[in-house]
């Protein structure tokens, strides 16, 4: 007899497993009739799935676990957990233990249970290490990912609770519609993106994401899943479930290798692959058939989808390229390379701006009553103000906007307050450390110095750990750079060192690993110019200046403007959010700002030249390299770029202008010309913000 | 592939902090291990206290001072005065010697462009040869003498006010004893090499310094090129804790401010009277050509120190 088709086999055991246990028999005589062998195929898989739970198949109608057999009496409606939770009702039957929809008593908000598997309550080791996940993923907090609340245990059965989500989940979508139109699976793809990107940034790996670990409600907004409970995962699908279909692992992870965020990935471009085309991106229904296949490049998602966008196909193939280091550099970077999702941030400013625009309404409203200009029903300014609350709430929630100015200023103050405390903790044991200064042997000098910073690097990352907005962390890590600075700085001093440009090195190198740690952009920029000073320095030492001075050779800045250009395209700078773009704005600045300085001052360059020929070479330089960076900036859609380059060339412009006409022109023409230019290039920056402005229907919708 | 923030992080900022200060020490014990190459003992005037109260710092540091750097005090004196202290040249420093520390001297110095040419150039590190009251410190101050009796002779002849005379042998009284005497005498950029030809460790410094050049017009009014010597690039040197005590009595009791004003309404009265050194210092030059003090003492007014450790 010969093999059943493999995709036979697969359209049944697709149909079969969204039907209950005791339907499957009837259905399977009717699909498979006298074909034993294509029957008995897919009762295997169904077993596979009975005995693994959801890693074979897709959920049910609930995104908080897969189907799979009970181990435990399931709890009636009603009954509390513990103390703190009600029972609503069943919500779905996992791999990973039931699911429940109950009420939280102590907070009053509902919340998804999901209980544990036994096999994980009994083994401590693994109860261990998902406390030790479940406490990593408490604090990813993204209106993206669904938020793990607790672990907790009550009436001998542990359990996790989880933000409750009232949707659908992405596999039964796209089982049940197909393939979702292009502009709504690039909605959903953006914000699958930003979720994984936001988990990887706080160092949280999914290690099993896949289209049921994705939950999608009613107003469109897609939550990943499931972060962190790999752990459960494994304990329920051991060795066995290797033998099933597993459709979403990467080839690193089904070689039983170490799972890190380019394995993610993977699953992400496998999860996009199916969101765009309404197929899997791997058809290989067991382990095996998987190993043996796993090199093998993906059916291009065009000949399943053909009007899929080239650049979403691209990114998808990138994403399932089967060397990690050939994949995207990270999740943001994703994100950012998806068409119209150049700029997640873009959005949250358009939904910040749509937060002001209905604050300002609500003022101007009231001004207009007060002044009786404006008479409105009561019903018809309820309505109205049921309307802005959800829309607030909404904001609030998908993008964390601030609903007031007070929050805005607050969140503005916040960081504002956190640099200058930083700034002045620092000073602060700077001064102190004098103070004391005399009174200590060099022993005690070398000891308290060295051990400032050590002490600010550790309580930055005690406080990592306890904070999600990161303003407390941002001030213990500025801290611990600046005490590093006082340290090399003051035992130069007690030295009697000459002093040199290898200590900026260090403290780039210092100020570059916190900032990657924790998240800390001022971090970046105070990293990449110590690096940058330091090769400016070296530089000008190497050209037999004193290197404190290479400030007064503009040209020194050339490599370090270069590299930070080049290391914008490079893995680490896509790795947090908003890093690019500082290698970008530092690097673009770097490049053009010696022009600005060496158009003024010819005799500060090296080259052996004339300093009016020099002049006129930088003035020439810096505004084709200002418009270079403009159109580039245009070209990729980069408004940092686009805007750190036009204002280089309009500084420029201006101090020309300067040095051109003010000493002939009459003043009256003379500022007639600037007003006159400033008005001119207001004209273009409207044009250029309207070529650069991120479409704002994702916010409306 | 962990995030970063991770132990490992913390673990790895750790092992910077401790690598770069490892490194920061270790230079300093390899510069002082072995036989210094000089030892030279200095006084107040080549190694000045801060001025003003320091009540923010309680440890201390002195300055070096180079001959052309005249102290603080008698600067501010001369200004309120109304009178030019003595110009300190190192004619040694002309355009062959910076040739040869690598600045461009292309611009003759009569250009009308040479002064801002020059400027542009900016500083050069050097290795400075700083000879202790040797024979370019007294043929520079018997220059001075000379200068002050052709103007007592001038005066004597009915050509030159008294008063003018007053002034230049107070400014001489006061060069005597509160200038100081480590006189800049060459510079090169082959340590070693100027280690060989100076090699008298008790009188002369090898140290890392500045040089830039300068278009210098002369007394009669012509324009040459000249290396002025910006200074020491380590300026302070620490005193350890367990050399200071001998100076702490003698730190300033009153703030900078209330400091200048007096010595404003002094310099009303007159110059200030010669005020000998109060303290000798030994300093030492290491492998790396840094310095560091090896003992500091009350001296008497004589100026000789006396005694270290």
């Amino acid at each position: 007899m010969p093999e059943p088709s493999p995709r036979r086999v697969k359209e049944i055991f697709n149909e079969a497993v969204g039907l209950p246990p005791d339907e499957r028999p009837a259905f399977l005589d009717a699909a498979c009739g006298a074909d034993d062998a294509l029957r008995r195929r897919v009762e295997r898989l169904l077993r596979a799935l009975d005995e693994a739970g959801p890693f074979l198949a897709s959920p049910t109608q609930t995104s908080h676990g897969g189907p799979s057999a009970a181990e435990t009496e399931p709890l009636r409606p009603g009954r509390t957990l513990g103390t703190r939770y009600r029972i609503v009702a069943l919500a779905g039957r996992g791999g990973m233990g039931e699911v429940y929809r109950a009420e939280d008593l102590t907070l009053g908000q509902t919340v998804a249970l999901k209980l544990l598997p036994e096999t994980v309550g009994r083994d401590a080791g693994r109860l261990a290490r998902l406390r030790e996940e479940v406490r990593v993923a408490r604090q990813v907090s993204h209106p993206n990912v669904c938020r793990v609340y607790d672990i907790g245990e009550a009436d001998g059965r542990h359990f996790l609770s989880m933000e409750w989500i009232e949707g659908e989940d992405l596999a039964s979508i796209l089982r049940a519609s197909g393939r979702l139109p292009a502009d709504r699976a690039l909605w959903i793809a953006g914000q699958i993106s930003a979720g994984l990107a936001a988990a990887h940034e706080s160092g949280v790996v999914h290690r099993d994401l896949k289209p049921a670990n994705v939950m999608v409600d009613d107003r469109g907004i897609a939550r990943i899943t499931d972060f962190g409970l790999a752990e459960v995962a494994e304990a329920i699908r051991g060795e066995r479930a290797r033998e099933g279909t597993p459709k979403y692992m990467s080839p690193e992870q089904l070689e039983g290798s170490e799972v890190g965020f380019p394995s993610d990935l993977y699953s992400l471009g496998l999860v996009l692959y199916e969101l765009f085309t309404g197929k899997p991106g791997v058809a290989a229904d067991s382990l095996e058939d998987r190993m043996r296949r796993k090199r093998e490049p993906p059916t291009p998602p065009s000949s399943l989808a053909p009007d899929i966008d080239r650049r979403v196909e691209k990114l998808i193939l990138r994403c399932l390229e089967f060397e990690p280091g050939r994949r995207p550099p990270s999740a943001r970077a994703i994100l950012e390379a998806l068409p119209g999702g150049e700029t997640y941030a873009g959005a949250v400013a358009a939904a910040q701006r749509r937060a002001d625009r209905i604050a300002a309404f609500r003022d101007e409203l009231a001004e207009l009553r007060r002044a009786g200009l404006l008479a409105l029903r009561e019903e018809d300014l309820e309505r109205v103000e049921r309307h802005h609350e959800r829309t607030l709430a909404d904001l609030v929630q998908r993008f964390d906007v601030d609903v007031s100015d007070r929050g805005k200023q607050l969140s503005l103050g916040m960081r504002v307050v956190s640099l200058v405390g930083a700034i002045a903790f620092a000073a602060s044991g700077y001064w102190f450390f004098y103070r004391i200064w005399g009174t200590l042997s060099t022993p005690a000098q070398v000891a308290i110095l060295a051990a400032a910073p050590m002490l600010a690097l550790v309580l930055t990352a005690v406080l990592a750990r306890r904070e999600r907005s990161r303003h407390f962390t941002a001030m213990a890590g500025i801290s611990a750079v600046a005490f590093l600075v006082v340290d090399v700085s003051i035992l130069g001093s007690t030295f009697n060192l000459t002093p040199s440009p290898f200590p900026l090195l260090a403290w780039g190198l210092f100020a570059l690993l916190l900032a990657y740690a924790y998240r800390l952009r001022l971090l970046l920029v105070a990293g990449a110019l110590a690096l940058a000073s330091f090769q400016a320095g070296i530089l000008h030492g190497w050209s037999g200046g004193f290197w404190p001075e290479y400030f007064a050779r503009p040209e020194t800045w050339f490599p370090a403007g270069l590299a930070l250009t080049a290391l914008a395209r490079w893995r680490p700078a896509a790795l947090h959010h908003g890093f690019a773009t500082v290698y970008r704005v530092l690097g673009v600045a770097l490049l053009v700002a010696p022009a600005v300085f060496l158009g003024m001052a010819g005799a500060l360059s090296y080259l052996p030249l004339e300093p009016r020929s020099i002049e006129i070479g930088y003035q020439v330089y810096g505004f084709a390299a200002g418009a270079a960076a403009i159109a580039w900036g245009i070209a990729r859609r980069r408004p940092d770029v686009v805007y750190t380059g036009t204002f280089f060339f309009v500084l420029l412009l201006f101090l020309q202008f300067v040095n051109w006409w003010w000493a002939w022109m009459p003043k009256y023409l003379f500022f007639l010309i600037v007003a006159l230019t400033s008005l001119l290039v207001a004209l273009a920056l409207k044009r250029l913000r309207a070529a650069l402005v991120v479409r704002p229907a994702e916010v409306e919708r | 592939m962990k995030h970063l923030a991770s132990p490992k992080a913390v673990a790895a900022g750790l092992v910077l902090v401790v690598v770069t200060n490892v490194v920061v020490v270790a230079t300093a014990v390899w510069n002082r291990g072995g036989e210094p190459r000089a030892v030279v003992s200095l006084t107040e005037r080549e190694l000045a206290l801060p001025e003003g109260i320091r009540d923010e710092r309680s440890g201390v540091s002195l300055e070096l001072v180079l001959t052309h750097e005249a102290p603080g005090r008698l600067e501010r004196v001369a200004r309120w005065r109304r009178h030019d202290l003595p110009p300190v040249e190192y004619g040694w420093c002309d355009r062959g010697k910076l040739e040869d520390l690598g600045f461009r001297t292309a611009v003759d110095p009569t250009d009308p462009k040479a002064a801002e040419s020059y400027a542009m150039q900016l500083n050069r590190p050097v290795w400075l040869v700083l000879e202790y009251e040797g024979e370019a410190w007294n043929r520079w101050l018997a220059d001075r003498e000379a200068r002050v009796e052709a103007l007592r002779r001038s005066v004597e002849a009915g050509n030159a006010e008294r008063g003018e005379l007053a002034d230049a042998e107070a400014i001489l009284a006061l060069d005597r004893t509160m200038r100081s005497r480590l006189f800049p005498v060459d510079a090169g950029l082959d340590a070693e090499a100027l280690q060989r030809r100076y090699g008298d460790s008790a009188r002369n410094l090898i140290v890392r310094g500045m040089i830039r050049a300068e278009v210098v017009p002369s007394e009669y009014g012509t324009r040459r090129l000249l290396g002025k010597v910006s200074g020491p690039i380590v300026r302070w040197i620490h005193v350890p804790r367990e050399i200071a005590g001998p100076i702490e009595p003698l730190f300033s009791k009153e703030t900078f401010h209330d400091m200048e004003m007096r010595e404003r309404r002094e310099a009303e009265e007159g110059w200030p009277a010669p005020a000998p050194p109060r303290y000798g210092a030994e300093l030492a030059v290491g492998r790396r050509f840094e310095p560091w003090l090896t003992g500091v003492a009350v001296v008497e007014a004589t100026g000789d120190v006396s005694g270290n450790d």
